[in-house]
């Protein structure tokens, strides 16, 4: 390549870079610089140096939210990819009215959190929800709880809005994966007499394994990212039994106003989001190279 | 090379475009705001002549549903039209959120010049960063202003015998009860903690919730039977960290743990917002509510005619009937408006139209949100449980401030009486967390 080239090359970049570097490496970096001090975002900043990350260590509701996003996310890989998964498969099918069903799935992705957090709230209310009413109409009224609140279900039912909302989303990507797969490779396999389930396990999964991992990642980040769901049902409460860490993040930074601690649990959810990727990584990797 | 010229050329000016839209977030820009004034934007941007007029942000929260939004948001719009020589902006964040909001404007160097906000309990940093202008000499200035208000008004947002803000409201915590669902019951409106119990027990078993209570009611109802119990020297001593919180803190707490063993409150009460528990009273599924007074502004008309306002129930034979009450929200003023001498005079004619007898009428007569501004309203405006709370207060031996006013930490507070409202915390641990938060988070105003 030529240096002017290059130097072209280097020019037409450059507005990219810079629009990457000013949006979204500075503010990690400003995040990382503020958790190094006690700062209420108004007084002089303070020097503590780790002291935040310190505190963060022994701080048992950070421990809690954190727990809670894990479940959160274990609860996205276990029912939101998979149900992904299956609508997308139906699609693929191409059963009868499949493209109205392809939109009627992708329509929770764009309605607003806000809506989805309300429809849920109805059907939560311990009083005169719809849950609670149903279950009492059918003669099980003792299993009617304070879905909310009570510590068994709070997490769970503060939870399925997120799972609900972006199942279509999954099923996109997944069914964009599906579509790659060359139709003669199932023939084949059809005409070889391989079994649905072994059409499923030896040719489907593997030929997406690649979409799959983008949808853990998405849900992974996702569920570290959870905010106002958690926000508008229950404020991460009662007594943090809701608490997830993005949630956490924002009392500690602007309704505490402890900017440089809450800075620091950014700091650890983004640390923290890395290595669990870093871990799928490394899982997928050796399943792709097997 | 004429072809090379003009991709430097469209690259030159791409990136031209880039800074510019990334660039001059400057003082004008405020995100959720809408002018109020009658004046153009370029009459406003040439403020440099002597006659244009004086550029005001005005960030406040009473809006959307809160009853105070009937009478506030059209005061402004006066005020707005009869000033043309201030270009009015009005930034409005409904209910909490305005605590976020500010934080972070705050931050930004960014403050609007006049707020409302609560007292030094949630101001005290900004007040100690120098953020907010020390109002002190200018009321003095103004001999009429200091008799305006109710006496102990200005004390929530004094600090070192400065003072920061003017009293716009007052809160009292206030005992409801549907009248017509008593009699219809033939339940006798309890006076004593022992007929509450009755009355929780009588409800229940109609099928009724018996308290219309809330995420906000454990502490309500822990403060009213507490302070009952104890004097108020005694009370501040306790908050000053001089005495300890005792045995009288944990029988208050136990009384509401037994009142919801009792199921007096509605299921998963923690998790409702205010006006969520008063939808019980408004719709006749509760007889009783105990809240802060602005919810009566709320009451639909069906039930405003059913509503009695009636002191709460005595916990024991030696307490003493008190009501939780107090100047509970301010405006303030910035200290960069203060700076700019212009400002500073619009600001502050601005604030004391807002906290003067005008507003406090109509908050009054339109909102039935009670004033610290003292002015006589048409009684016959007024609703009557609101006229009854004003009795109330006027005939009660004893008031006290909410104790989220005097703790170092709401958050820490809140969460502690509903850990007991939860089960989570024993009403022997309270008191000794409360011990503990006192210590640990101590009031600076109160240690001044």
């Amino acid at each position: 390549m030529t240096r002017r080239k290059i130097g072209v090359v280097t020019l037409f970049s450059l507005p990219a870079v810079l629009l990457y570097a000013w949006f979204f490496v500075s503010p990690i970096g400003e995040t990382l610089f503020y958790s190094l001090y006690d700062w209420d975002a108004i007084s002089p900043r303070h020097w503590i140096g780790l002291g935040n990350y310190g505190e963060l260590l022994t701080d048992r509701v950070f421990y809690k939210a954190l727990g809670h996003t894990l479940y959160l996310t274990a609860l996205l890989f276990a029912v939101q990819i998979p149900l992904g998964f299956m609508l997308a498969y139906v699609l693929f099918q191409q059963v009868r009215g499949y493209k109205l069903l392809r939109a009627v799935y992708f329509m929770p992705v764009i309605t607003s959190s806000v809506a989805i957090a309300l429809i849920f709230y109805f059907i939560y209310d311990p009083n005169f929800g719809m849950l609670n009413t149903i279950l009492e109409r059918v003669g099980l009224d003792r299993w009617g709880k304070v879905w909310l609140s009570d510590p068994s279900t709070a997490m769970t039912a503060v939870s399925l809005p997120l799972v609900w909302k972006y199942v279509g989303l999954m099923m996109i990507v997944i069914f964009a994966g599906l579509q790659s797969i060359p139709s003669e490779t199932l023939e084949a396999a059809e005409l070889d007499g391989a079994s649905g389930f072994q059409k499923m396990t030896k040719i489907v999964i593997p030929m997406i394994s690649g979409v799959l991992q983008v949808c853990f990642v998405l849900a992974l980040t996702s569920a570290f990212k959870q905010f106002d769901f958690v926000l508008i049902l229950t404020q991460g409460g009662p007594i943090h039994r809701t608490e997830v860490t993005g949630t956490y993040m924002y009392k500690m930074g602007f309704s505490d106003m402890r900017y440089g601690f809450g800075s620091a649990v950014a700091a650890a959810i983004m640390l923290i989001t890395l290595l669990l990727m870093l871990v799928m990584r490394l899982v997928t990797g050796k399943g792709d190279k097997a | 090379m004429k072809k090379h010229r003009l991709k430097i050329g469209t690259a030159a000016l791409l990136m031209a475009l880039v800074t510019a839209g990334c660039g001059g977030n400057g003082p004008a820009a405020s995100p959720s705001s809408s002018p109020a004034g009658s004046p153009t934007e370029t009459a406003a941007a040439s403020s440099a002549a002597p006659s244009a007029p004086v550029k005001l942000s005005l960030m406040h929260g009473w809006t959307g549903e809160v009853p105070m939004a009937k009478a506030f948001e059209p005061a402004i719009e006066r005020y707005a039209a009869d000033h043309p020589e201030v270009n009015l902006e009005v930034i409005t964040q409904a209910g909490n959120a305005i605590k976020e909001k500010l934080v972070i404007d705050m931050a930004a160097n960014q403050p609007p010049d006049v707020f409302l906000h609560w007292g030094l309990s949630v101001t005290e940093p900004y007040v100690k960063n120098g953020k907010v202008a020390d109002l002190t000499d200018l009321i003095s200035a103004n001999g009429e202003l200091a008799g305006r208000y109710v006496d102990g008004s200005l004390n929530p947002v004094t600090l070192g015998g400065k003072v920061y803000g003017l009293p716009i409201e007052t809160y009292m915590h206030v005992f409801l009860v549907n009248q017509v669902l008593f009699d219809e019951h033939g339940v006798k409106v309890p006076a004593t903690f022992e007929e509450l119990k009755t009355a929780v027990s009588a409800f229940k078993g109609k099928g009724l919730i018996p308290i219309a209570a809330n995420g906000t009611s454990a502490r309500y109802l822990i403060e009213a039977m507490h302070s009952q119990a104890v004097d108020n020297n005694e009370l501040m001593d306790m908050f000053a960290g001089k005495k300890p919180f005792d045995a009288r803190l944990t029988d208050a707490s136990a009384k509401l743990v037994e009142l919801s063993g009792m199921g007096a409150f509605p299921k998963g009460a923690e998790t409702l917002q205010t006006l969520q528990a008063l939808a019980f009273f408004n719709e006749k599924q509760a007889p009783m509510y105990y809240q802060s007074s602005w919810t009566i502004g709320n009451l639909v008309p069906e039930v405003v005619g059913d509503a009695k306002v009636v002191p709460f129930p005595l916990v024991s034979d030696q307490a003493v009937p008190t009501m939780t009450a107090g100047a509970g929200y301010f405006v303030y003023m910035s200290q960069a408006a203060y700076e700019n001498e212009e400002k500073r005079q619009a600001a502050w004619e601005l604030m004391q139209y807002l906290a003067g007898p005008e507003v406090a009428k109509d908050l009054i007569e339109l909102a039935a949100n009670p004033s610290p501004v003292k002015v006589s309203f048409d009684e016959s405006k007024v609703s009557a449980p609101f006229a009854q709370v004003q009795q109330l207060q006027q005939s009660i031996d004893k008031t006290f401030e909410s104790y989220q006013e005097l703790v170092g930490d709401k958050t820490v507070y809140q969460e502690l009486a509903n850990r007991v409202l939860l089960g989570d915390l024993t009403p022997e641990g309270f008191a000794e967390e409360m011990n503990k938060l006192v210590k640990e988070h101590p009031n600076s105003v109160l240690a001044q």
